[in-house]
C-alpha cells in the first residue's frame, strides 16, 4: 500500500518548547515558536501498531528476541528475556517492555529487548514510533537502528542511529545520537532535546529520524532538534545501507549509570506504534 | 512550670517594603465584587521574612532554636535560617521544631510543591518537614518524614497533592528535628519558597495504604478511616518521593451511600445493610486503596441489661467480667487462636458494660498473668444473651482450662472440662443466667491455675456478662434459731439456751482434717467445722435419752456436697442419718430417736459427723444439738372436732354430747389411776402409772354406720400404747377374742396426736352394731397418757 503522508510546510510548536543544553537551532524559551521544515512526501513501507491481545507476544514475523545478560557492551545490569512479564502487547494498541527488580539468570534486574533483524530493514527513509517512556534513576530506554552489516563488519563500521535515548533520572532530556568509525561510544555525535514544563515520561511522544543520502534530521514531536551531515561526523558517513529497528528498556550501565534503592521498579515503555516510511 | 506548652516565641517579618512592593504589582478596582483574592507570594524566606511571616515555636521545643543567620547562607544570599537542635535533655527544650505561618493566608494554588535548600553540621535525619500546618485544623498538612541531611547544600522538594486546595493557606513551612544519638547540631534552612515544577510526574494518591481493605463483616453503627493517607511523586531526578498528606486533599466516593458515607476527613460510617466499595480520588485521578464494605445493618442487641449479680463478700467471689465486682486481670478477651472466626466488642446497654460476640465458632479468653485459683470457689456464673434460635441441637459450650501445678500451657499437667448448654436452658432473646457448679466440671480436676476460658458452639451471636465464679457465704449471717423449748424438756448438748452436759469435748482427735472452732455468730456461740472430712464430740458422760423423743439440730452449710450425723453407743454401735445439704440458711431438723436404731439410747455417749465420702472440704456451722421431749403434762388444749354433732356418737369430749355413764375407770384389776383434768379449760382424761384400763360404755353402742373412730391423746413417756375396741363376747357379727388392737405411735413428740382409725380395721372381729367397750395397754405401769375427743364419726 501507499499511503502519502506530508507535513505542513510551518509547523507551529503550541507545546512550550525550551533548547536543551546543547540545543543549536536557538529557538529560545519562546512560547510559540515557528519552525520551518523540509517539505517531504512519505510513503509508508512497514509499521507494527501492537494491535495484539492482551498478553500476547510482538509479531514474530515483524520482531526477533535478543535474550540474555551480559552487559551488551554497556555493563547493562538486566537479564534481556522473551518472559510476558517482560514484553507483551497489552490489548489496547501497545506494546509494553517492562523493566522488573528480580533476579534472575545471574543479573538483579530483567527487561526485554526486540528488533527486526532479519525480518525488516531499509536504508533512507523516516523512522518513527509513539512512546511512553519508563523512569527512574539506571533506566535506559531505546528505540534505534543498527546496519545489518553488524555481523560481517562488526561495530559501529556497520553504524547505529539513536532515535531516543532516555536517562530515567532525568526524563525531561531527550538524546539522539549517531555512532559511526571514529566517533562511537562517548565520542557519539549526540544531541539533547529537552522540555522544560513537563517530562517525556507522563506521556506519549512521536520520536523520529528523517534519513536521506546526505543528512540524518532527528524529531522529537515533529519538533526538528537535530541535522547531522557527512561534513559534522570526524569519521566515514556510513548510513548508506539497510538498518533494522531495536527497542529496549535497559537498567544500569556505562550511560545511564546504577539504578538506586529509589528507583520504582518496575518500569515499563509503551510503545504505541512503530512506523516506517519511504520518501516518495 | 518551667515553660509554656504552646506558641512562645513569635518572630515577625520586619520586610514590610516587600508587601507593599508585591501588593503595588496589582491593581484594585474598589468597585470589584468579587471574593478577596489572598496574596500569591511564593517566598517564604528567601534573605528574610517576607511581610506576612510569623514563626511559632512548638510546645516542649527549643523556642530558641531557631534564629536568622548571615554567615552560612546558600549560593552567597544574604541570609539563611538557622535551627539549633538541642542536645537531649537540654533545660531549654527537648528538640527544635515550630511553623512559619501567613498570618493572612495565601493562594498557593498556581504552585505544586514548597522547596528549599537545606544543610547540617553532621548527617542527620530530620523527623519531618512540610507545609499546611496552620496551627489550627491544618487540612492540608502534607509531610516529609525522615528527611536525611548532611554538611552539602541540598534541594528539597515536597509536593502539593492537589494545588487547588490551597486558595487561602496559611501553613507556609513546619518542620521538627530531634537530637541525633542525644546531640544537638546546626541545620540551615534556605531559599524556601513554593514553586510550579514542571518535572514533577505521576501525582498517585494512596489511601488504606494503598491497599484494597475490605470489612466484611460490618455493620450498622461501625466506622473505620480511609487512612494511612499518603501521595507520591516523581521527582525531577526519577525517583519516587512519598509524603503523608491530609485526608483532606482526597475526594471519597462510596458506591451506595445508603450502606456507608464518607466526610470530607476520610471518616467511613456504615449506615445500612449492603456493600459498598469506597474509593478516593486526589486532584480528580483515582488513588490507590479502596475500603470494600459489607454491611449486615442494624444488629440485633438485648433491650436490657444483664441481671443485676446479688452483693457478694469479696472473698466469696472470682469476677473476669462483671460491673457488680472487682475483676481480677484477663489478659484477651479473645485470643484470635487459628480458625477461630469470633470478634468482640464491648459496648454497653443501659450504662453496663458488657462483651459483645460475633461470628463466635469458638473464642479463647485467657488469664494467665496471673492464673487464678478458683479452688474455693463452689460455682461458675455467666449471663448470655443471643438472638440465634435456641432450639436443639444448638448449643452453648463452656470449657475451662487449668494449666496445672507447673501453671503454663501445655506443661503436662493441664487439665480441662466442657460444658454444653442447650434448649430448654439456653432461650433466644433473653438472658440466660448460667450456674453451673464447679462439681460439674468433673475432668477439671484441679482448680488452682485456671487460665483459660473457651467459649463455643452454633449459636454465633452472644452478650456475654457477669463471668464469675462463687461460693455462697460459708459463714452464715445470722444466728441459729433461738430453741423455746422448756428447760425440763431437754438434754443439751450444744445450745446457749440451755444447760449443757458438763465435760463433752468437741474436738476429740480422731485424725480428722476438720478445724474445729466456736465462734460468735451475731453474738450467739456456734460450732465451725471448717475443712470438715469428719467430726467426733465424745459427751462428758454417757446420756441415757430413752425417755426423749428427738435430737434437735441447727445446722448451716453452703458448700457441703454430703452430710451425715451418727448417735453413737459403746461397741461401738452407730447409726447415721442423712442431713439435706447445702442449705440456704439455717436448717432446724428434729430427728426422731428412733432413726438411730440399733443404737442404745440409754446410753449415748459420742456423735459423729462424715461427709459421706465427699471430698470438698466443706464448712459446717452447727448450733442447738439436744434431745427433747414433749412437757409431762399437755400446756394446750387438744384441738376441738368440728364434725356435725349429727354425726357423731361422743364418748368423751367437751365438744359433743356424750353417751351417757360411761365409766372411765372400771375396776379390772389395773393398777393405773384416773383422774380428769381440765387443761387450759378443756377436760381431758389422764392416765398415770399406766398398765393397762378399760372404759365402760353407759350402753351397747350400734356404730355399724359410723366409720371412724377419732381419738386425741399425748404422752410425752410412752413408749407403746394400744387402743382395742371391744364387743361382748358371743355378739352375733363378731367373733372371739371380740377385742382387736390398733397401735397408737408414741410418744407423741410434737404435742397432741390426732387419729382417725377406721373402723373397718376392727371387723370382723368387732361386731360394730353392738360394741361397749374400750381398752388401752402398753404402758409397764409408770407411764402417764392424755386422752380427749373420742368419738365415732360418719
Amino acid at each position: 500500500m501507499t499511503y502519502s503522508y506530508k507535513y505542513s510546510r510551518l509547523k507551529t510548536i503550541l507545546t512550550g518548547i525550551c533548547l536543551a543544553v546543547l540545543f543549536s537551532l536557538n529557538t529560545g524559551c519562546k512560547r510559540d515558536a515557528v519552525q520551518t521544515l523540509p517539505n517531504r512526501s512519505w510513503t509508508l513501507v512497514w509499521s507494527d501498531d501492537f494491535t495484539g491481545a492482551a498478553g500476547d507476544a510482538p509479531d514474530a514475523s515483524k520482531w526477533g528476541f535478543d535474550i540474555g545478560n551480559g552487559g551488551w557492551g554497556n555493563s547493562e545490569l538486566q537479564y534481556y528475556t522473551n518472559n510476558a512479564s517482560n514484553i507483551k502487547q497489552d490489548g489496547k494498541g501497545n506494546l509494553v517492555i517492562t523493566a522488573k527488580a528480580e533476579s534472575f539468570g545471574g543479573s538483579g534486574f530483567t527487561s526485554a529487548r526486540i528488533k527486526s533483524k532479519g525480518l525488516f530493514s531499509q536504508a533512507y527513509g523516516r523512522f518513527e514510533a509513539r512512546i511512553k517512556t519508563p523512569y527512574g534513576p539506571g533506566i535506559w530506554p531505546a528505540f534505534w537502528l543498527l546496519g545489518d552489516n553488524v555481523d560481517t563488519d562488526g561495530w559501529p563500521q556497520c553504524g547505529e542511529i539513536d532515535i531516543m535515548e532516555q536517562r530515567g533520572q532525568e526524563s525531561y532530556i531527550n538524546h539522539g545520537s549517531l555512532h559511526g568509525p571514529g566517533y562511537s561510544g562517548a565520542g557519539a555525535i549526540t544531541k539533547a532535546y529537552g522540555l522544560t514544563n513537563g517530562r517525556f515520561d507522563t506521556d506519549f511522544h512521536i520520536y523520529a529520524v528523517e534519513w536521506g543520502t546526505d543528512f540524518i534530521d532527528y524529531y522529537v514531536d515533529d519538533f526538528l532538534y537535530q541535522r547531522i551531515t557527512p561534513g559534522a561526523v570526524p569519521g566515514n558517513w556510513v548510513y548508506d545501507h539497510p538498518f533494522f529497528i531495536i527497542l529496549n528498556v535497559a537498567v544500569g550501565g556505562n550511560y545511564v549509570g546504577f539504578p538506586t534503592t529509589s528507583t520504582p521498579f518496575p518500569q515499563s515503555m509503551y510503545v504505541d506504534y512503530v512506523k516506517v516510511y519511504r520518501q516518495n | 512550670m518551667k515553660r509554656n506548652t504552646s506558641l512562645l516565641y513569635t518572630l515577625y517579618g520586619c520586610f514590610g517594603v516587600l508587601l507593599l512592593l508585591s501588593a503595588g504589582c496589582k491593581k484594585r478596582d474598589l468597585s470589584d465584587l468579587e471574593q478577596p483574592s489572598y496574596p500569591t507570594t511564593a517566598e517564604v524566606f528567601i534573605d528574610d521574612f517576607t511581610s506576612d511571616l510569623a514563626y511559632a515555636a512548638f510546645g516542649g521545643s527549643d523556642v530558641r532554636a531557631f534564629q536568622v543567620d548571615n554567615q552560612v547562607v546558600y549560593n552567597n544570599t544574604k541570609a539563611s535560617m538557622r535551627i539549633e537542635v538541642p542536645d537531649a535533655n537540654s533545660p531549654q527544650g527537648s528538640y527544635a521544631g515550630g511553623v512559619y505561618f501567613s498570618k493572612t493566608g495565601r493562594d498557593l494554588s498556581g504552585y505544586n510543591a514548597l522547596t528549599f535548600f537545606v544543610k547540617s553540621t553532621m548527617p542527620a535525619t530530620i523527623n519531618v518537614v512540610g507545609l499546611g500546618n496552620d496551627l489550627g485544623a491544618s487540612q492540608h498538612v502534607v509531610s516529609l518524614s525522615g528527611l536525611t541531611v548532611n554538611s552539602n547544600w541540598k534541594k528539597v522538594i515536597i509536593p502539593v497533592p492537589d494545588p487547588s486546595k490551597l486558595k487561602v493557606e496559611k501553613g507556609l513551612f513546619y518542620y521538627s528535628a530531634a537530637p541525633i544519638n542525644g546531640s544537638g547540631y546546626t541545620l540551615w534552612f534556605d531559599e524556601v519558597k513554593f514553586e510550579n515544577i514542571p518535572t514533577l510526574a505521576n501525582m498517585t494518591g494512596y489511601v488504606r495504604g494503598g491497599n484494597a481493605d475490605s470489612l466484611t463483616k460490618a455493620e450498622t453503627g461501625d466506622s473505620a478511616s480511609m487512612a494511612s493517607f499518603r501521595a507520591s511523586v516523581n521527582l525531577p531526578t526519577g525517583v519516587n518521593e512519598t509524603v503523608d498528606v491530609s485526608p483532606y486533599y482526597f475526594a471519597y466516593t462510596s458506591s451506595d451511600a445508603s450502606v456507608a458515607t464518607v466526610s470530607e476527613n476520610g471518616m467511613v460510617r456504615v449506615i445500612g445493610a449492603g456493600t459498598t466499595v469506597v474509593t478516593a480520588t486526589l486532584g480528580g485521578k483515582p488513588a490507590t486503596g479502596s475500603l470494600k464494605i459489607i454491611s449486615s445493618g442494624t444488629p440485633v442487641m438485648p433491650a436490657t441489661a444483664a441481671p443485676v449479680p446479688p452483693a457478694r463478700n469479696a472473698s466469696d467471689v472470682i469476677s473476669l467480667y462483671s460491673n457488680a465486682y472487682t475483676n481480677v486481670p484477663v489478659d484477651t478477651w479473645n485470643t484470635h487462636w487459628q480458625f477461630s472466626t469470633a470478634e468482640n466488642s464491648f459496648i454497653k446497654i443501659n450504662n453496663d458494660d458488657l462483651i459483645r460476640y460475633r461470628y463466635l465458632n469458638f473464642v479463647g479468653i485467657e488469664f494467665q498473668h496471673p492464673t487464678i485459683n478458683i479452688t474455693p470457689m463452689r460455682y461458675m456464673h455467666m449471663d448470655i444473651w443471643t438472638p440465634d434460635p435456641t432450639a436443639l441441637p444448638n448449643n452453648f459450650k463452656v470449657l475451662l482450662v487449668d494449666f496445672g501445678a507447673n501453671g503454663v500451657f501445655g506443661g503436662g499437667d493441664d487439665v480441662q472440662h466442657e460444658i454444653t448448654v442447650t434448649a430448654p436452658t439456653l432461650v433466644s432473646n433473653n438472658w440466660v443466667s448460667l450456674d453451673v457448679p464447679l462439681s460439674q466440671f468433673t475432668g477439671l480436676t484441679t482448680r488452682a491455675h485456671v487460665a483459660q476460658l473457651v467459649l463455643s458452639g452454633t449459636v454465633l451471636n452472644v452478650y456475654v456478662d457477669n463471668v464469675y465464679f462463687y461460693k455462697l457465704p460459708t459463714a452464715p449471717a445470722t444466728a441459729a434459731p433461738v430453741p423455746t423449748r422448756a428447760a425440763s424438756d431437754v438434754l443439751s448438748i450444744f445450745s446457749d439456751t440451755y444447760t449443757n452436759v458438763a465435760g463433752t469435748d468437741f474436738n476429740p482427735n480422731w485424725g480428722q482434717s476438720t478445724i474445729t472452732t466456736q465462734e460468735a455468730i451475731a453474738g450467739n456461740n456456734t460450732l465451725h467445722y471448717a475443712n470438715f472430712n469428719y467430726q467426733g464430740t465424745q459427751l462428758g458422760s454417757n446420756q441415757d435419752v430413752s425417755s426423749y423423743g428427738f435430737l434437735h439440730l441447727d445446722y448451716y452449710t453452703t458448700n457441703a456436697s454430703q452430710l451425715r450425723i451418727f448417735a453413737i453407743s459403746p461397741g461401738p454401735v452407730e447409726t447415721p442419718y442423712t442431713l439435706t445439704v447445702p442449705t440456704a440458711g439455717w436448717n432446724s431438723v428434729d430427728i426422731p430417736l428412733s432413726a438411730f436404731a440399733p443404737v442404745n439410747l440409754s446410753s449415748i455417749f459420742q456423735f459423729k459427723f462424715d461427709a459421706n465420702g465427699a471430698t470438698d472440704l466443706p464448712d459446717i456451722y452447727l448450733d442447738n444439738i439436744y434431745f427433747w421431749k414433749i412437757p409431762a403434762v399437755p400446756t394446750v388444749a387438744a384441738p376441738t372436732p368440728t364434725y356435725p354433732a349429727a354425726s357423731v356418737i361422743s364418748i368423751y369430749s367437751d365438744a359433743y354430747t356424750n353417751v351417757a355413764g360411761t365409766d372411765f375407770f372400771p375396776n379390772w384389776g389395773q393398777s393405773t389411776q384416773y383422774s380428769q383434768v381440765a387443761i387450759a379449760g378443756n377436760n381431758a382424761i389422764k392416765y398415770s402409772n399406766l398398765n393397762y384400763q378399760g372404759i365402760q360404755f353407759g350402753s351397747n353402742q350400734d356404730v355399724s354406720s359410723y366409720q371412724y373412730l377419732h381419738v386425741d391423746y399425748y404422752s410425752a413417756d410412752a413408749t407403746s400404747l394400744n387402743i382395742y375396741l371391744i364387743c361382748p363376747p358371743g355378739s352375733a357379727g363378731g367373733q372371739a377374742p371380740w377385742e382387736k388392737a390398733y397401735a397408737l405411735p408414741v410418744p407423741t413428740a410434737s404435742g397432741w396426736n390426732s387419729v382417725d382409725i377406721p373402723l373397718s380395721h376392727f371387723t370382723p372381729i368387732v361386731a360394730l352394731n353392738n360394741t361397749f367397750q374400750f381398752k388401752f395397754d402398753g404402758g409397764t405401769g409408770s407411764q402417764t397418757i392424755y386422752l380427749d375427743n373420742i368419738v365415732f364419726h360418719q
